[in-house]
């Protein structure tokens, strides 16, 4: 479904990714992980192309999206739901799911979407006329996943979800992860939380100063010793 | 007592016209965090092509009107698509300058193509004044307040219930997120452009009939008092603009009769230093603490 | 030195040679009294733009009102000469002083009210107070109301009967003035008050936690511009002899500010450079006369479209080399003797082994109706590793910001050191022994690395802004020893090598140490961690439990931590207090709170083992 083939992204003179390829099946889970600076959430904004992809090709359901702008992508069936959540904070909840369908017209379908949102997220459906800004931060995770959801994206692409989330929580978002790959959508995941990341994904990259240094079926890196020290910490 | 009421009608009117030119302000400024200097210019703009279209050409007022704001449309977008869509990556302050730059050459360019001599403005609406207990109130005074009044309570509308405007509220949070929405911030920032402009537009007109002079510096002060009322209320609020603006009119019709014409000017700001002493983030403004 | 002494050298003959040149050039009638007059206004800009500089490119605050001062300056100064009736060349230097002063005062009266704000409204009001002096000094009689002031006299006219001498003479003052403010600003900017000012235009809660008082310090640098465009305003004055209101207005506010920000916000030698064209250039433009300022103003929006940091964006000449060898050689010279090195303190650990150090009794908070702390008790003894966990949204961070004097807490009291500490300012509580660290990390991203932790040894510094400018013994000899103990302390943390990087240039793991390092340079009692390992992979986590440990034994500090990485969190604290709904509902030793139930339920999640770093309890 996405085709990542040999991009580089240059922030002013740092070369921040180095010829990364790597590829996402439909209905998979695909994860990219690595240390802090490793270049993952890089790569999710150079797929957006919020940051400028200086080389290579980027192909989605067989079409070249490189040169889009990244306002296209979500009628092209690509989400993202950023990192730190980055939710409207001053719009109320319904009023960040309804921008999560901003590009759909049909108004049958959106509100069934809503329906479907609220069904994975029922707090959302309680707190839907309060302004974004004053929910907790995983509430604020799940409205950012669940606005994403409402574009009825094919690939959702998921930014470091875990991040300053109590454990109880990330256990949560990350069964509903679960669900949503059921449901059919392809994700591709960028995580600090390794362990999480490879036990529900099917495969993933390992990222390391913008360069894909292993790749794999997840079970499988899992219990690879250069990993496992590296970011499995045992 | 008279006076009182009068001056303070006054003080609506012209704070109306403020309140319009404000909400060209407040609303650039929420979207793109620009200070658009040449907004004031924009006026003048507007204000020649009425007096041109109306005087020269003869042609009837709601086409004077129409051309005034097309010509404000038209100027507004080019200035944003050429001096300020480059520089929205660049520190604000750049934008800045380029603002006064603009600003700038409006002036001086009409200077050169216009003349320095003050054209007068046509009178169009010669209706018989109100008459309300023993208060006179010119048409032209009511004309002004209830069409601002309709256009701020019809953009307050759009902005918090249309889904344009929603999209407009989006950009002015987060650019790249609103992007990942699939909204076309580019266009979103022209569309403000092309609202606050019209809304300029009309304001010139009106203000033309308020003050019926018109000369290249025309923009300059009402643009700088216009945006003070922006600040007074909350920049980047639209009802704070408008209560802004209102603020403004009546502060400086009341100065100007009660104390003096000169100190008007002191007067007034002196009162956007109290309010912002003790609301620092304006009348309306929601203080935005970081977060530590 | 070789270098260095060449490049002195090179400056020191350039600025006598335009000097002499200049002087001789006038004095024989070589250049008509129209040119000179540019040469005075260049000059005089020079002065303004440059104090101007130090508002907009040192502290980083927009002033709009920059023309008031210069107008106080230029009335109270021509005032002076005109109404006393001591020989000129008597009274002209003290009325520029006299200038500069008023404009300093109405700088401080101005600055402290002023100052809270930030941003736009800063300059907002800062226009404000620019047009409502214009509009006052216009409506009172003294100044000559709105018709303005006259016969002031002129230092074209005053010193000879021969106009191209006297010219000469004025040109010698303002020349020498020019130089002596130039110099002065360089100075003040490589002293520990400009690092002060610095590092509140770089992040300013950073700032005021490591101890710097921002409001004072931004007073200052406000209150020192209004002094310089003071000065500026009386030479103003004194070389056109008429002074109108009007011409202080906005517009010319403006006009400075253009030329600041196409010089460079930062850079002096940027704004020197484009004082020079931008004068000029309208002036040998004057032939075009209506094209003229289209040209100005298009090139202003070109200038901003492709070169939008202006002409040396932050950087400068090295005329400041030149300055900091001519003083050191005067002082060899006439003093004879080199100054010995001042160490700023040593490091003291009391011993408060059986009271606490930090006691928090009954804590509580509210924001209107919403309780984000409640009946919170909590104590730090010394050379403790205590952890503070809980949900997000528990009050953790509300707790630190009560501590470090960001919230004043609505009841209960903060003892450190037995000193109840609720209320005070965060750069008070710094100084009392309170430091902390930050959940995204605020460094001075412009500053080297080590610039970053000499900051921070400010509050232990003494010398007087005075001294930093005139770069006097006090200064040196602080000077050095802030550089010896700060890169001690980057030694400390094997840090010590990339010193003089860009702080920014760091990997993010180096980052978060330098953040750590720079609050242990205040020589705390306490130390308070906010999530230090946020965003670390677990090798990074490891190495940070390691660092966290060293700082414990080698500083004696207290340290508390808020963190979510459990492994982190279990592995080195030997405490940890559980906040829920802004209440504690739980203390004890890790393994205590490990099993938990409230706890577990509330926050880790099931015991059964959820692997990784977060939640895995049984690996822990």
């Amino acid at each position: 479904m996405l085709k990542v083939h040999d991009i580089n992204v240059f922030y002013g003179a740092i070369h921040a990714l180095h010829d990364i390829s790597f590829e996402v099946r439909q209905g998979e889970i695909v994860s990219l992980i690595g240390a802090n600076g490793a270049g993952k959430s890089t790569t999710l904004n150079a797929i957006s192309n919020l940051l400028p992809v200086s080389s290579g090709e980027i192909m989605f359901i067989g079409q070249a999206i490189r040169k889009l702008p990244a306002c296209k992508l979500v009628e092209r069936g690509i989400a993202q739901v950023p990192e730190g959540r980055r939710v409207f904070s001053r719009m109320t909840v319904l009023e960040n799911l309804e921008m999560g369908a901003y590009i759909r017209k049909e108004t049958g379908d959106i509100n069934r979407d809503l329906d479907l949102v609220y069904g994975h997220f029922p707090i959302l459906k309680e707190r839907r006329k309060q302004i974004a800004g004053t929910l907790s931060g995983g509430e604020q995770q799940m409205l950012a996943m669940g606005r994403a959801l409402m574009s009825r994206p094919k690939l959702l692409m998921m930014d470091e979800p875990s991040m300053g989330l109590a454990p109880i929580l990330v256990q949560e978002i990350f069964d509903i992860i679960q669900q949503i790959s059921q449901e059919g959508i392809t994700i591709l995941l960028v995580e600090q939380n390794a362990h999480m990341a490879l036990t529900i994904s099917h495969r993933a990259y390992v990222l390391e100063t913008g360069h894909v240094v292993k790749s794999g079926l997840s079970r499988e890196l899992l219990v690879d010793p250069d990993v496992q020290k590296a970011y499995l910490g045992t | 007592m008279n006076l009182f009421f009068n001056q303070l009608i006054n003080g609506l009117h012209v704070g109306s016209i403020y309140a319009l030119i404000a909400l060209g302000y407040t609303m650039v400024y929420g979207i793109v965090k620009l200070i658009n200097f040449a907004h004031g210019d924009i006026i003048m703009v507007g204000a020649y092509t009425a007096v041109i279209t109306l005087a020269t050409l003869g042609w009837s007022t709601p086409a004077a009107l129409f051309s005034a704001i097309v010509a404000c449309v038209v100027f507004g977008v080019l200035i944003e698509r050429l001096a300020y869509k480059p520089l929205r990556r660049s520190p604000r302050i750049s934008s800045l300058i380029t603002a006064i730059g603009v600003s700038m050459l409006l002036q001086n360019a009409a200077l050169l193509v216009f003349g320095a001599q003050p054209r007068p403005f046509p009178t169009i609406l010669s209706m018989p004044p109100l008459r309300v207990h023993t208060l006179q109130i010119s048409f032209n005074t009511v004309l002004t307040i209830v069409v601002s009044g309709i256009l701020m309570v019809f953009l307050q509308g759009f902005v918090q219930m249309s889904k344009t405007g929603k999209a407009m509220r989006a950009v002015s949070e987060d650019y790249n997120t609103a992007q990942l929405m699939g909204i076309n911030v580019n266009n979103t920032i022209t569309t403000t452009f092309v609202i606050g402009c019209t809304l300029a537009g009309i304001g010139s007109f009106l203000y033309c009939m308020a003050y019926p002079s018109v000369y290249p510096t025309l923009g300059a002060l009402p643009g700088l008092k216009a945006f003070i009322a922006a600040v007074l209320g909350g920049i980047g609020i639209i009802p704070g603009a408008m209560l802004g603006g209102f603020v403004m009119g009546v502060a400086e019709s009341l100065t100007k009769a009660y104390i003096s014409s000169q100190l008007s000017d002191a007067v007034v700001y002196g009162i956007l230093i109290i309010v912002l002493m003790v609301k620092p983030a304006g009348l309306l403004g929601k203080k935005m603490s970081e977060k530590v | 030195m070789k270098k260095r002494t060449k490049a002195i050298l090179l400056n020191t003959i350039a600025l006598l040679a335009i000097y002499f040149f200049t002087t001789i050039l006038i004095a024989n009638k070589g250049v008509n009294n129209y040119v000179s007059g540019i040469i005075i206004t260049v000059l005089i800009t020079i002065i303004m733009t440059a104090s101007l500089n130090v508002t907009t490119g040192l502290l980083g605050q927009l002033a709009l009102g920059h023309a008031g001062f210069m107008a106080i300056g230029a009335y109270a100064s021509a005032l002076f000469t005109r109404s006393v009736g001591i020989a000129f060349g008597l009274s002209l230097p003290i009325s520029l002083l006299l200038g500069g002063l008023m404009a300093a005062v109405f700088g401080f009266l101005i600055g402290t009210p002023a100052l809270r704000l930030t941003g736009d409204y800063l300059a907002i009001i800062t226009l404000g107070f620019g047009e409502i002096i214009r509009v006052v000094i216009e409506n009172l009689e003294f100044t000559g109301g709105a018709a303005g002031l006259t016969r002031i006299t002129r230092m074209s006219r005053a010193f000879s009967s021969d106009t191209a001498v006297s010219t000469a003479v004025q040109f010698s003052i303002v020349f020498w003035i020019t130089v002596v403010i130039i110099a002065s600003i360089f100075t003040l900017g490589r002293s520990r008050h400009g690092r002060a000012i610095i590092s509140i235009r770089e992040n300013v809660v950073a700032s005021e936690a490591i101890g710097i008082p921002t409001t004072r310090y931004k007073l200052l640098a406000f209150t020192i511009a209004a002094f310089f465009a003071g000065i500026a305003g009386g030479l103003y004055a004194h070389q056109t002899g008429i002074l109108n209101a009007k011409i202080f207005g906005f517009n010319k506010s403006i006009e400075y500010l253009v030329i600041v920000v196409l010089g460079g916000m930062g850079s002096i030698t940027g704004s020197i450079i484009a004082s020079i064209i931008l004068v000029t250039l309208p002036e040998m433009l004057r032939g075009l006369a209506e094209y003229r300022l289209i040209i100005y103003s298009l090139v202003l929006i070109l200038m901003m479209l492709f070169r939008p940091s202006g002409l040396l964006g932050t950087r400068e000449f090295s005329l400041l080399d030149f300055w900091e060898w001519a003083e050191r050689f005067f002082r060899k010279v006439f003093k004879g003797k080199t100054s010995e090195t001042k160490m700023p303190f040593t490091p003291r650990y009391d011993v408060w082994e059986e009271k606490p150090v930090l006691e928090i009794c009954r804590l509580g908070i509210s924001f209107g109706g919403l309780r984000a702390a409640d009946d919170v008790n909590l104590c730090l003894m010394n050379n403790e590793i205590v952890g503070l966990i809980g949900p997000n949204g528990a009050g953790k961070t509300t707790i630190f910001n009560m501590l470090t004097g960001v919230y004043i807490p609505t009841d209960g009291d903060i003892n450190l050191l037995g000193k109840r500490i609720n209320g005070l300012a965060p750069h008070e509580i710094t100084k009392n022994g309170i430091a902390r660290t930050f959940q995204n990390i605020r460094l001075f991203k412009s500053m080297t690395v080590l610039e970053n932790i000499k900051v921070a040894f400010h509050s232990r510094m003494h010398y007087s802004t005075l001294s930093g400018i005139l770069r006097d013994s006090d200064c040196t000899s602080e000077e050095r020893g802030i550089d010896i103990r700060a890169r001690e302390l980057l030694r400390v943390f094997q840090m010590e090598d990339v010193a003089d990087a860009p702080s920014s240039s760091l990997p993010y793991g180096q980052q978060r140490k330098l953040e750590i390092c720079r609050a242990l340079a205040s020589n705390p009692k306490v130390l308070l961690l906010d999530e230090p390992a946020a965003g670390m992979n677990p090798m990074e986590t490891t190495e940070l439990m390691q660092t966290i440990k060293t700082i414990r034994n080698r500083f004696s500090v207290a340290i508390l931590l808020i963190e979510h990485d459990m492994k982190l969190v279990m592995g080195i604290c030997e405490r940890i207090y559980v906040l829920n709904y802004g209440k504690v509902i739980a203390e004890g030793t890790p393994e205590q709170i490990r099993n938990n139930p409230g706890v577990i339920a509330a926050y880790l999640g099931s015991a059964d083992a959820r692997p990784g770093s977060m939640g895995g309890l049984a690996h822990a």
